[in-house]
Order: structure tokens, then sequence, then C-alpha cells
């Protein structure tokens, strides 16, 4: 029945503390819409894609906006346990049938909803500003920022579960709220930055050894100069890094969630039409092609130039597995398409692994630890 | 049934020693007086017992029911504490309720149907006149008004065990009389009380039982009538005489103080009023007034303490 949720509950609404925390989170995608409106200003109005909306509500969380959802989730847990203990009310509380887990889970179940609900109100007040500034709101969009909302809402347990284990070890409120803010210095600071520091030396040693005496060694078509090169291999490693060395920093991981909005596709004429074909690692071209219902499916392996299938330049391919087709590839090129926040998270899904399990070891390790803890 | 049985019960803070070995047993239907100096451990023994301070080692056992043994057993502590009503020894509440939202949400932590709880949470604030301010905020209470609060407040499940620590600190005369009047309904009703407190004039009045607890340790434990009869046969008599001319005590091997004319204060290890009567009629005098002075808990309570 969960009485610890209902105690919960009841008192972040007597107390103010569920309307305050909806209302500043409710301003969390403000500036981000304030920059789309300044954006938006050379767009025509029957012009305006969906993906520049999406990309600026992504960005956002790569600056202070992401700060300010780790330091909101994690106040709110630094002080769960340690503060009742402090006033007494615990004592209150711990006098009930209840046993220790199930309470600390069933407060923690409190707080994740009211995130849930700020986050929640966050996305619809997103939504209503960009259908204000002009775009027009589709499902799949709804979808998307709604999607976005829940990797948004998942990096902020993970801070809550951080707090109610500094909560749990750290009797003095002012001081848990004093190492809360070191570690949130730390973590999403200093080490993310260290690691960016590496990450661009590294970049700049690895373009210096290709760009020796000026010269590209090797056939190198990404681009032809330094600057492209470093710029590519920093973004390579950097990518690289968060998931291996930053993976205590949830705004990192959540940055990598959202990182593949957009995916290269190829437009393949075959046939005289035109295809957004994907190739897969076995150099296997299938064309999705949603609008006639049918995958094709090439029975002959390609080799690749550029992207683009080269050898053979013709084969069969199977219609729905049935008959089969003469395919004359007659053109291809590379084109970046919006591919949503479902596609992102599915190519990164090693990084929303790497967003759930400090949770629960956070949140394990408090529960242990609240379970030997004197609660006077 | 024995309502508490606690055996050998320890408890260390960091390196502070609170509970050294404590034994306790608090029969059921009794009125049970925790006593014991500032610091002795009476706070740490009722947190221990409803699991809120961990104890490091020992035995405790609530309405029949073992609850800890050198560790807590969560499922019997919660059946056990289905039965319990706590009135911890600070007045805190949640500022932010009202005593009817108070009681209201203490009384879902037993599964009480809300129409069941709206009615006892009249009752109660009735039976100590908080029904007036049942809409106020706790915050803006009075020292006095929170510990009233805080004592319905456990009594929200109709408990058959009632703990309580120092439940008269801060009541006024009539506040401490409504106290006493809940205690002597729950004795009615068959329930048992167990209370820590300071007052000992009040524990002498409601309590048939004390157990008195000095750095850790349970130093007396028996019926209020017990431990007088025995305080007195351990060297404790005081007898008090008033004479119609004074009467010379000294060679007597007694402890004699003058009060006033013709009166004195005699404490001797053994009733020794026939002795007294053969001095003061050796010496031509008469006795207008003899008697022995009960000890009242107070002076047993120094006494243990010491
Ligand atoms: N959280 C704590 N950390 C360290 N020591 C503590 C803590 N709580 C209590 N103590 C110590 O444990 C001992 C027993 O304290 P306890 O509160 O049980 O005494 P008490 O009999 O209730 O005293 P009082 O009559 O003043 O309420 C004291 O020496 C106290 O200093
Ligand atoms: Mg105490």
């Amino acid at each position: 029945m969960l009485w610890g949720t209902k105690l919960e509950l009841k008192q972040s609404l007597r107390t103010k503390k569920f309307i305050i925390i909806v209302i500043m989170m409710s301003l969390l995608y403000v500036p981000a819409l304030y920059g789309l409106k300044k954006l938006i200003a050379f767009m025509s109005p029957q012009n305006r894609p969906m993906n520049v909306a999406m990309s600026s509500i992504v960005s956002s969380m790569k600056d202070l906006t992401g700060f300010f959802i780790a330091l909101l989730a994690l106040l709110l847990g630094v002080m769960a346990i340690n503060a009742s203990v402090r006033k007494g009310t615990m004592a209150l509380v711990m006098s009930r049938p209840v046993k220790r887990r199930s309470y600390l889970l069933q407060k923690f179940l409190a707080h994740t909803i009211i995130l849930t609900v700020s986050v929640l109100v966050s996305a619809a007040v997103a939504l209503i500003g960009i259908r204000y500034l002009g775009f027009s709101v589709r499902p799949s969009f709804v979808g998307d920022v709604l999607l976005f909302s829940m990797v948004i809402l998942l990096a902020m347990i993970q801070f809550l579960a951080l707090g109610y284990l500094i909560s749990t070890l750290v009797r003095s409120t002012s001081a848990a709220v004093g190492i809360a803010v070191a570690l949130f210095l730390v973590m999403l600071i200093v080490v993310p930055l260290l690691v960016q520091t590496t990450a661009a030396s590294n970049a700049h040693r690895l373009a210096r050894e290709k760009f020796q005496n000026g010269n590209a060694i090797g056939n190198y078509t990404l681009g032809s100069n330094y600057e492209t090169y470093f710029n590519h291999e920093k973004n390579r490693l950097m990518r690289r890094y968060r998931t291996y060395y930053l993976f205590l920093d949830p705004i990192s991981q959540v940055n990598m969630l959202v990182s593949n909005l957009s995916e290269i596709v190829y437009i393949t004429r075959i046939n005289s039409t035109f295809y957004h074909a994907k190739y897969n690692s076995s150099l296997r071209m299938y064309l999705p092609d949603k609008s006639r219902g049918i995958v094709w499916r090439s029975e002959k392996e390609f080799t690749m130039k550029n992207g683009c299938p080269s050898v053979p330049p013709s084969g069969l391919v199977r219609v729905n597995g049935t008959a089969y087709y003469k395919m004359v590839v007659e053109s291809c090129y590379r084109q970046t398409v919006y591919a949503g926040v479902w596609h992102s998270i599915a190519v990164n899904r090693r990084n929303l692994i790497l967003l759930l399990i400090p949770t629960f070891v956070y949140l394990f390790a408090a529960v242990y630890r609240f379970n030997s803890m004197d609660l006077r | 049934m024995t309502a508490i049985i606690i055996e050998d019960l320890k408890k260390m803070y960091k390196d502070v020693k609170a509970l050294d070995g404590l034994n306790l047993n608090v029969p059921e239907g009794r009125i049970y007086g925790f006593l014991g100096p500032n610091g002795a451990g009476k706070s740490t023994t009722i947190m221990s017992m409803l699991g809120i301070v961990r104890p490091n080692s020992g035995r405790i056992e609530l309405l029949g029911k073992e609850v800890f043994n050198d560790g807590f057993s969560e499922g019997n502590l919660v059946k056990a504490k289905e039965r319990i009503g706590y009135m911890p020894e600070h007045a805190t509440l949640w500022d932010f309720l009202t005593p009817l939202q108070t009681l209201d949400i203490i009384g879902l932590a037993y599964r009480i149907p809300k129409m069941e709880r709206a009615k006892r949470a009249r009752e109660l604030l009735e039976m100590v006149d908080l029904w007036e301010d049942r809409n106020r905020k706790v915050g803006k209470f009075s020292k006095g008004m929170r510990q009233k609060l805080l004592l319905v407040q456990a009594l929200i499940n109709d408990p058959d065990l009632l703990i309580l620590d120092e439940p008269m600190n801060g009541l006024d005369p009539k506040g401490i009389a409504e106290f006493k009047e809940i205690i002597r309904r729950q004795k009615d009703e068959g329930k048992t009380v167990f209370f820590s407190s300071h007052i000992l004039a009040h524990v002498e009045e409601v309590c048939d039982t004390v157990g008195v607890i000095v750095r850790g340790k349970l130093r007396l434990e028996d019926t209020i009538d017990n431990i007088k009869r025995e305080f007195l046969e351990r060297g404790g008599y005081v007898i008090l005489v008033e004479t119609n001319k004074p009467v010379d005590f000294t060679g007597t091997g007694w402890k004699v103080e003058t009060r006033g004319e013709n009166r004195y204060v005699i404490r001797a290890s053994s009733d020794v009023r026939e002795r007294v009567y053969d001095v003061v009629s050796s010496q031509g005098a008469k006795i207008l007034q003899m008697k022995v002075r009960t000890p009242s808990l107070e002076e047993i309570f120094l006494k243990v303490v010491e």
C-alpha cells in the first residue's frame, strides 16, 4: 500500500516542495525555445523542419540546463534521509509497522513521481512553445520529445539515487550538501573537462602523424586538411571517452544517447526509382520502402565505395521473398536525414545501460547503509 | 504473556557505551515507570525496542514476538509494531500538517479505513482538548500542544503496548491530569504502558512497577510497594517524634536532627519506635506524636542512582 510514498507525497504537496520543483522544471526549455525563436527568424513559416526544433531542445542539455537538472535532483535526494533523522520525524515514521528497506524505496518512489511529473510538465511546455513558434507538431515529434524527456528523467533519477546515498552516509545536512556540490563539480565539470582536453591532445597527435610534413599519408577521403581531420578525430575520441571514462556522468550519457538524431542514408537510384537504402556491416543492402510495404534484400554481397555499392552495379533482388527482379544501380549518393530519438537511443544502447547501472548501485548502497543506521 | 522482555542488550554509539547488558521484564497489564538519570540510556532502550536504534547484541521480545536476537527480524518487528504505540521524547511532528492530517496519515500506516480514521481522530483530539485547533498547522503549536498531539498519535491504532518517552514533558497541570486519566484507562482495558519520566511524584502516583537504569544497566526493578518495603528494611527508617519537653538522644547511636521546638527527626537502620518510646519516657517526657515517614520514590531513586 506504499504508505511511505503517500506520506512523502502528502508532505511535498503541503510544503509546496512539489510545486516549486514543477515550476522550476517547467522553465527548463525556455532558453532553448528562445534560441529557437532567433534561429527560425530566417526560415519561411512553411518550411520549419522538426529536426531543427528537436536539435535545439536536445542541445540545451549540453549547457547549463544539464547542470540544472543534475543539481535539482541531487539536492532533492541529499536531504531525503538525514534531515528527518535530525529533526526527529524519522523516529515517528519508523515506529510504524513498515520495514526499513521498504520505507526507503517507498520514499524514493515518491521523489521519482515528483520528478516524473515535473519532467512531463517541462515536455508539455516545450511542445506548446514549439507549436507557438509556428511548427506543426506531429505525433512523431511529440513522441520524440517525450522519449527525450524520459532520458532526462533517467539521468535525474540517477542523481536522486546518488543524493540518497550521500544522505545516508552524512548525518549533517549542510555537510551533505557541501559534499554533493563538490561531487557535482568533480564529476560533471572537472573530469569531463580533463577528458575533453585529453581527447583534443590525442586528436592533435593523430592529426600530426597523418599530416607529417603537410602531406597526407595513405588514402584519406573524409577531409583533406589538418583541421577537418583533427575535428573528426576529436569527436570520435570524445564519443569513445564518454563511454569509457565518463560513465559516472549521466549528463555525458544523455548527450551520447541523443548524439545520433540523424543518420546517413544512401539515396540509390535503381531501375529509374529512388530509394533510401541502408547498407549493413556485411555489405548487404536492404531497402526499407515503407510506402510500398516491401523489403528488398539483395542476394549478393556488395563492395562499397564512399558508402555506396560499386561492384556489381546490378544484381537480382527479391521482393517480399517471392519474385526476383533484375536490379541496376544507376546512381547513389549520401544524405543526412532526421532519424529520431528512438533511433539514437538504439544506436547508443550501451550508454542507456551506463545510465541505469549506477542508479541501481547507488540505491542498493543507500538501502544497505540505511538498514544499519541509528535513526536518532 | 510478558509485554516486554529484554535480555543482555548492548548498544555502543561509536565509543559511547549506552546500554551495557540491560535486562528488563514488563508483565502484561502493568504501568511501568522507566527511571534513570540523564544519559542513563532510557531513550536508547526505547528506540532499540522499535528498531529506530540498532543495538549491537542481546535479545528483545515484544508482545510475545522475538523482534531482535543479535539482529532484527523485520517481519516480527513489523507485526509487533502493529500493536504498539510510541511517543518520542522530542515533540517533533510534521510542521506543515494540521492535527487532523497528522492523525489521518499515521492512521493510514495501520490501514485503518478512512471513516474509522476520521472518527478516531475526533475522539483523540477531543480527549486532549485539541479539537478546536484541528485545522491549524502544527508548526504554530506551543510545546504543550505538540506534546498532547504526540501523545494521541500514539493511540491511533488502539495499541496493546504503549511506549512513551518522557510524556509529561511540558504539560500543564490540566494536561498532566488528562495524561494520567489516559494511562488509567489503558490499564483498565488491560493494556500495558511503559514510560520513562523524571517527574517521580507522578510516576509514583500512576505506576505500579518501576525499573531504574543507571549507565546502561538495570539497577532495580520491582513493584513500588516492594521497593518501599525493602528500602525501609535496608536502613531507610525516618521517624518523626514530637514530645512535650526537650529530650536528649545522645548515645543512642541514631542520627537525630532537631526540627523546631521538641520536634526530632530520627534516622535509623531499623524500626526503633519502641526504643524511642523507652528513651523518651526514661527522661520523664511524653510522646505527643510519632510516625514513620514512608520514603518517597524520589529519595529511593537518588539513593539507587548514587
Ligand atoms: N546519536 C548518538 N551518538 C552518540 N552518543 C549518543 C547518541 N545518542 C545518545 N548518545 C549517548 O548515549 C547515552 C544514553 O543516551 P539516552 O538518550 O539513551 O539517555 P536518556 O536516559 O534517555 O537520557 P535523558 O534522560 O537525558 O533523556 C548518553 O551518554 C548519550 O550521550
Ligand atoms: Mg531520553
